[in-house]
């Protein structure tokens, strides 16, 4: 396995991703110092700091929650909630959280491996050369940051977008605003996904082989004719295993 | 597709949108925003990550050449080493961003240096090219898959593996060289005929002289002796010696017997080496060289020829004969089964998938396998096919318990206050959920290598049954006929080159490989061979005859007409790998492979030495017999493993070419 030398490509992508992942943190904490939570301003910073440099694979997830101090603080606190649409804070907040969420899977990825265990057992034994999952060896292009960058700006727009977008005045089950807002995204989101998911997957028909194709027709033909085919299939192999069982049973012939 | 960082990371992110969202009395709009940014880019990324692949996985095209010191390769030969240089293209427009390519290192090679792998980015204009050595252990074909492919996104979310077909197969051929084959040339005797021509004593058209007898008419005049005559006051006609080549033929065993063992490793292996080095010994004294396969069904012929074309026909059909692997319909599917399934997976993945291959889950609790068409049924098997019966008894049961134990509370506690009453109700329904709960518990944790075997048994049917061109009914037949099944697993990783354990004795101790119609065969092929032979010759017989000591009979009659006709023989016996061979019992022989691995499992090697001393002497005890017998008729038995049987063979066939070139007394 390749080792990491200190200069190596590899390092240098790890020590950009994290200087991506310090500069996300430090426009959260921006953000909510501006926003006025004060000192526990500092909670996400210590949460992404120590995902940093421990590499937990739970560190995004950490983050998150702590940002639940925000809520906290706005309604049970004192705090006051913000409501307005296309705010900077918000984009900004948005983007920061989304940047360190990407570049820290990124930095696992780099530490860690991108791929996941492989689950199936030593069966196969093969002579030599063949890996263990590791780091990743991919060589880091210089241009996946900008692209980062780019992606975090899209989305984080395209999410205020679809927020603003969606209706709040055309309830007619006299769901809270926000309620409905909820419901119309998720039916909004699912239907894309499945419309999404049945392209693809008529594309992916379209491209079978012939072995995969023939499996797919067997396949539904052993689904509607399950149970007459093991009943009519049992009687055979049994008639067939007394018979080698008889032979079996014989004396060697000489 | 997901992997579990990306189910966790969509859990999360859902239930924290869900929460921002519905925390009163109007959620909470930043975080709201944070989490749909999350759930919006997670959804992307799988829209990106689905889309390319199903544009860029099918373009991608493998180009495979083997390489050696001066160019490409068509053959690989034994004990020799090659470069494998894989291309792997990706035609289109689109790319992937995170992809690891592993080129699939086919059984019977050893890879000392190199890696088989490659990850990076692919794309149309940056292809990627993987490069190691392989070095051939033995004679005998070695397989070419073609490449996995594991793609995923650079965050980790998603993970798709999949299978670029590209089948290379190549034979090893056995290496050249081993024998020295210029002993026969060296000049004894003044008269010694250019090679390929050696004098055979009797009458014929040759050169030399062989006798002198009375004129008969019809000698042409050229032969008569004038002085000799004028001596005798008769006609004298000279007889001269017959020019013919030495003839040798090769007959060797392919029968299952000799197909054990790991991948180009097998007494097959070490049988196609000695042929070959025979042949190559006499071509190159321009002597003919006959091979014979034959195994318990019949025999495949190559008659006697001295051309290097003919020497390369040998040496292919050797190698083919020596990629052949065994099979027996008596395996066991529970031992053959984890292995085609973990093969399939690696190779047909797509053939596995849920879409075209699936199995209900229920089928597994619900309708398991009949006790009455597993061979050799256990106690574990009688309960499995016992288990739903026993599933639902237990949880009517318990069910029952549960509610006539309800009915009793709320009975018993129709007067009390209305708080204690509900709260006893309360915790019986609870304590009938949990011990509901706790039986379904009990009950997944009962056989479940079982249930998994029978998924995996109806995954291999299928794929088994649309291999081999079954009636639609074949996945049927295979998921219930155990015998049927095990061939068809067995055909499957044999054509994949894949090593398989395999049981050498069946119940009553008797050896399924021993291949007693062979014997048959092998005298039929001696006595055809003989058939057809000119002159005297050498027959050399490679054949595993130590399991049929005592079914010898055919073999020797057939053996006694080869003698009588004035022919050679030789028995040459293969020897198990991982066996001292006779003459070094107790001596140390290197492990033929490491320990633990499949194919060396049927091997001695891995066996208790108590065990292991037994076996030997067993072999040991046969191989003597078999030369005793042997040697009432005069006939040579040796080893194949330890006495360098080429250079015996070789040796023989000069001395018979000697015998005929020497001088008359």
């Amino acid at each position: 396995m390749k080792t990491t030398l200190p200069d190596s490509p590899e390092r240098t992508a790890v020590q950009n991703y994290e200087t991506f992942c310090l500069a996300a943190l430090l426009v959260l904490v921006v953000v909510l110092l501006y926003r006025g939570y004060g000192m526990w301003s500092l909670l996400p910073l210590c949460v992404g700091l120590l995902g940093i440099y421990s590499r937990l694979s739970l560190a995004p997830v950490m983050l998150l929650l702590s940002l639940i101090l925000q809520m906290i603080f706005d309604h049970w606190l004192g705090g006051m909630p913000r409501d307005e649409l296309l705010d900077t804070a918000d984009l900004l907040q948005c983007a920061a959280v989304l940047g360190y969420i990407s570049a820290q899977f990124r930095l696992q990825g780099l530490s860690r491996g991108v791929l996941p265990a492989d689950p199936r057992a030593g069966l196969l034994r093969r002579p030599t050369g063949v890996p263990l999952r590791g780091p990743s060896q991919r060589a880091v292009p210089a241009r996946e940051l900008l692209i980062l960058l780019a992606v975090i700006a899209f989305w984080t727009g395209a999410a205020q977008l679809a927020w603003a977008w969606l209706p709040e005045d055309l309830n007619e089950l006299g769901l809270a605003p926000v309620l409905w807002r909820l419901v119309v995204l998720l039916w909004t989101l699912g239907l894309a996904a499945l419309l999404a998911a049945t392209f693809l997957n008529y594309l992916a028909r379209e491209r079978m082989s012939p072995a995969e194709a023939s499996l797919f027709l067997q396949d539904v033909w052993w689904k509607e004719s399950r149970t007459e085919q093991r009943r009519a299939n049992r009687w055979l192999a049994w008639a067939r295993l007394r018979h080698w069982r008889r032979r079996e049973s014989l004396p060697p012939t000489e | 597709m997901l992997t579990s960082r990306g189910y966790w990371f969509l859990i999360v992110v859902a239930a924290f949108l869900a929460v921002a969202a519905l925390v009163p009395p109007d959620g909470h709009l930043p975080l709201t925003l944070v989490s749909l940014t999350l759930l919006l880019w997670f959804l992307g990324e799988w829209l990106v990550f689905a889309t390319r692949l199903q544009l860029a996985v099918p373009q991608i095209v493998v180009e495979r050449a083997l390489h050696d010191e001066r160019g490409v390769a068509a053959s690989l030969w034994a004990e020799r080493s090659f470069e494998v240089r894989v291309k792997i293209r990706l035609q289109g427009l689109s790319s992937l961003p995170y992809v690891r390519l592993g080129d699939r290192a086919p059984f019977g090679v050893e890879q000392p240096d190199g890696q088989s792998w490659w990850e990076g980015s692919l794309a149309p204009d940056a292809p990627a090219e993987i490069r190691y050595r392989i070095r051939c252990l033995g004679v005998g074909l070695v397989r070419f898959e073609g490449v996995s492919v594991e793609v995923a996104d650079l965050q980790g979310f998603f993970y798709h593996r999949t299978f670029v077909t590209a089948v290379v197969v190549r034979r090893v051929l056995p290496i050249l060289g081993d024998v020295d084959a210029t002993a026969s040339l060296t000049k004894r005797y003044n008269l010694l005929p250019p090679p390929g021509v050696h004098r055979h004593r009797r009458p014929g058209s040759g050169s030399e002289l062989l006798d002198l007898r009375d004129y008969l008419p019809g000698d042409p005049p050229r032969t008569i002796a004038w002085k000799v005559s004028a001596r005798r006051d008769k006609l004298i006609t000279k007889e001269f010696e017959s020019d013919v080549p030495v003839r040798c033929t090769l007959l060797v065993d392919v029968s299952n017997s000799v197909r054990l063992g790991a991948a180009n490793r097998t007494a097959l292996s070490r049988l196609a080496e000695i042929a070959a080095a025979v042949a190559q010994a006499s071509i190159g004294n321009r002597d003919p060289v006959g091979l014979a396969l034959f195994d318990e069904h019949g025999m495949q012929l190559l008659r006697p020829a001295r051309t290097r074309r003919h020497l390369s026909d040998v040496m292919n059909l050797l190698a083919d004969a020596a990629g052949q692997e065994p099979a027996t319909g008596e395996a066991d599917t529970d031992t053959l089964l984890p292995l085609g399934h973990a093969f399939a997976q690696e190779v047909y993945p797509e053939q596995l998938r849920p879409e075209v291959n699936a199995f209900p889950g229920w089928l597994a609790w619900l309708a398991p396998r009949s006790i009455w068409t597993i061979p050799h049924p256990r106690l574990a098997d009688f309960l499995y096919w016992l288990f739903p019966y026993i599933a639902v008894v237990v949880g009517g049961l318990s069910l029952y318990g549960a509610t006539a134990l309800w009915v009793f509370l709320a009975k018993s506690t129709r007067g009390s206050a209305f708080g204690p009453r509900n709260l006893g109700i309360a915790a019986l329904a609870l304590s009938a959920l949990a011990l509901l709960l706790m039986i379904f518990r009990i009950l997944t944790m009962l056989f479940p290598r079982r249930r998994r075997m029978y998924r995996w048994r109806k995954q291999m049917a299928a794929v088994l049954s649309v291999r081999d061109g079954l009636a639609p009914g074949g996945l049927g037949l295979l998921l219930e006929d155990d015998r049927q099944f095990a061939v068809r697993v067995q055909r499957f990783l044999a054509e994949h080159r894949v090593p398989l354990p395999l049981p050498l004795y069946d119940s009553h101790g008797r050896y399924r490989f021993a291949s007693p119609e062979k014997i048959d065969v092998l005298a039929n092929s001696l006595l055809r061979a003989v058939g057809k032979g000119h002159d005297n010759e050498m027959f050399v017989l490679l054949a595993d005859l130590l399991e049929l000591t005592e079914r010898l009979e055919p073999l020797l009659k057939a053996v006694k007409v080869t003698l009588a006709r004035h022919h050679q023989v030789l028995v040459v016996c293969p020897w198990p790998p991982g066996i001292p061979p006779p003459g070094r019992t107790g001596a140390t022989v290197p492990r033929a492979h490491p320990p633990g691995t499949l194919a060396g499992a049927a091997l001695v090697g891995d066996l208790d030495p108590t065990i292991r001393e037994a076996i030997t002497q067993r072999f040991h005890a046969a191989f003597f017999e078999l030369r005793r017998t042997f040697a009432r008729l005069g006939v040579p038995v040796i080893c194949a493993q330890g006495e360098e049987p080429a250079r015996l063979i070789v040796e023989r066939l000069d001395r018979l070419r000697t015998v005929r070139s020497a001088p008359r007394v």
